[in-house]
């Protein structure tokens, strides 16, 4: 590991750095306790500023919005509620085992140990990558561009940094793209298609998603999702469902759907 | 100085990280209760980074809604639930000031009345209660011991959601010199803090 960035630290917690040392820094800090108790102690300190800007309470059409709609998330059914269904058949299946042996019973326990720590570790990650994803967009010097959906009602935007190859794209209210189908984000410039990442969106129509390009992202043109076949395409299919300029101000169309 | 503790330490009332386990178990109550203690300093501070209502009031159920969603992520060992949430709610303001950026607005335009720069030289009489005021008074001390040209890049950046190389534009000063007073102006900030005994959770009501 690199010499500390001690002196990156008060940057760092205030969200001054530039994308790519902070990015070095954030690494850095999530694999070193040292420098992660210095930045939150930091972080404690910074916490009082919010108290110096003059004070004033939100109206309250504020708090009936938030609880309505968490109201509306206790009405639907959450994922963790399904997850818990599964455990009476595991429960069952546990019993059945202790008829056979108390050691097939220690090893049928132990896997199911492993499978629940594999469970934690797997939702860890993806905490882990929807912090990274957040920190992404809130990165300084993070610009996005919206994507245009020409006949639904989706709304995209795009976040990319200049001279970075990562992007992220956020869609809500995309309809789930049905079995056997995928969708595809591609990216254009003059004589190039690259096909980058397929994905579904969730029940709810969003997704959030890293992109990872060749070359820097602000080399391309142009930037859409297609419809393609489950497994994704080398060439776009003529269902585009999201198209968007990479340059704030458009330039030369490179992306031309393949003909059908 | 040691300054008496509010209401958010009161024995009477359920502490930040009992009303999180709470929350984490969709007890909508305990939400309740942490956005009445928290929603108002959330409101003022993305008031005053943003400048608009509509968007303050965005930031703010955005920022609790995120708690209601996210307390199981909170981590006790690294440090308090105000500060936790003033982070939610400080990113989010951030990063509506990016998407302003990347329109033709211009960002940080109250740099003509600094809040902490106000702060300390006006010592500004604030409403509220009398040990609201003291606390403020204290906060308002502490700030007044670090430089005010470090204040002021602290303000900046904080408030105004710029990077290092982006306050030495607008102050036209050497980069190396942004950072320093950003580190200095910090690491002041927490020792005059640490020494008077000033956390958030005592600022809070």
């Amino acid at each position: 590991m690199n010499a500390h960035p001690t002196d990156s630290l008060p940057a760092f917690v205030l969200g001054a750095l530039d994308p790519a040392e902070a990015l070095q820094v954030g690494m850095h800090v999530a694999a070193c306790p040292e420098c992660r108790a210095e930045a939150d102690s930091f972080r404690e300190a910074i916490a009082v500023l919010p108290h110096a800007a003059p004070l004033q309470p939100p109206p309250p059409h504020v708090k009936q919005q938030l609880f309505a709609r968490v109201a509306a998330s206790q009405a639907a059914p959450r994922p963790a509620a399904r997850a818990r269904a599964r455990w009476p058949m595991a429960v069952a299946s546990g019993s059945l085992i202790l008829a056979l042996g108390f050691g097939y019973m220690m090893a049928e326990m132990r896997g199911q140990l492993q499978q629940t720590q594999r469970l934690v570790a797997e939702l860890q990650g993806k905490l882990d990558a929807d912090e990274q994803i957040d920190l992404f967009i809130t990165a300084p010097q993070t610009v996005s561009r919206t994507l245009a959906s020409p006949s639904r009602a989706a709304s995209a935007v795009m976040y990319m940094q200049p001279q970075s190859t990562h992007a992220v794209l956020v869609i809500h209210n995309m309809p789930p793209v049905g079995s056997g189908k995928v969708y595809q984000f591609w990216l254009a410039k003059p004589g190039v298609q690259v096909p980058a990442s397929t994905f579904d969106v969730d029940p709810a129509g969003t997704v959030k998603i890293e992109i990872v390009a060749p070359a820097p992202i602000n080399e391309y043109d142009q930037v859409m999702v297609t419809i393609e076949q489950s497994g994704g395409s080398a060439k776009p299919s003529d269902q585009v469902v999201l198209s968007g300029q990479v340059a704030s101000r458009p330039r030369v169309v490179a992306l031309r759907p393949r003909a059908v | 100085m040691k300054v008496a503790r509010l209401t958010a330490n009161d024995p009477a009332l359920p502490d930040d990280q009992k009303l999180l386990a709470r929350i984490a178990n969709q007890d909508s109550q305990a939400l309740d209760l942490l956005y009445e203690r928290y929603a108002r300093v959330v409101y003022s501070l993305a008031l005053r980074m943003l400048g608009a209502s509509e968007l303050a009031e965005d930031v703010v159920q955005e920022t609790f809604w995120r708690v209601w969603r996210r307390s199981a992520s909170f981590q006790t060992a690294r440090g308090s639930v105000a500060g936790w949430i003033y982070g939610i709610a400080h990113n989010l303001s951030i990063d509506e000031l990016r998407r302003q950026r990347a329109r033709p607005t211009p960002v940080y335009d109250t740099e003509a009345s600094p809040v902490l720069r106000d702060l300390v030289d006006e010592r500004m009489d604030v409403a509220g209660g009398a040990a609201e005021n003291e606390l403020r008074r204290a906060l308002v001390a502490a700030l007044g011991e670090i430089a005010a040209d470090q204040r002021q890049a602290i303000e900046l950046a904080y408030f105004g959601g710029l990077s290092q190389s982006e306050i030495a534009d607008r102050l036209q000063s050497p980069i190396g010199t942004i950072k320093t007073r950003i580190r200095s102006g910090l690491r002041k900030l927490r020792e005059v803090l640490a020494a008077q005994q000033i956390g958030v959770e005592d600022l809070t009501e």
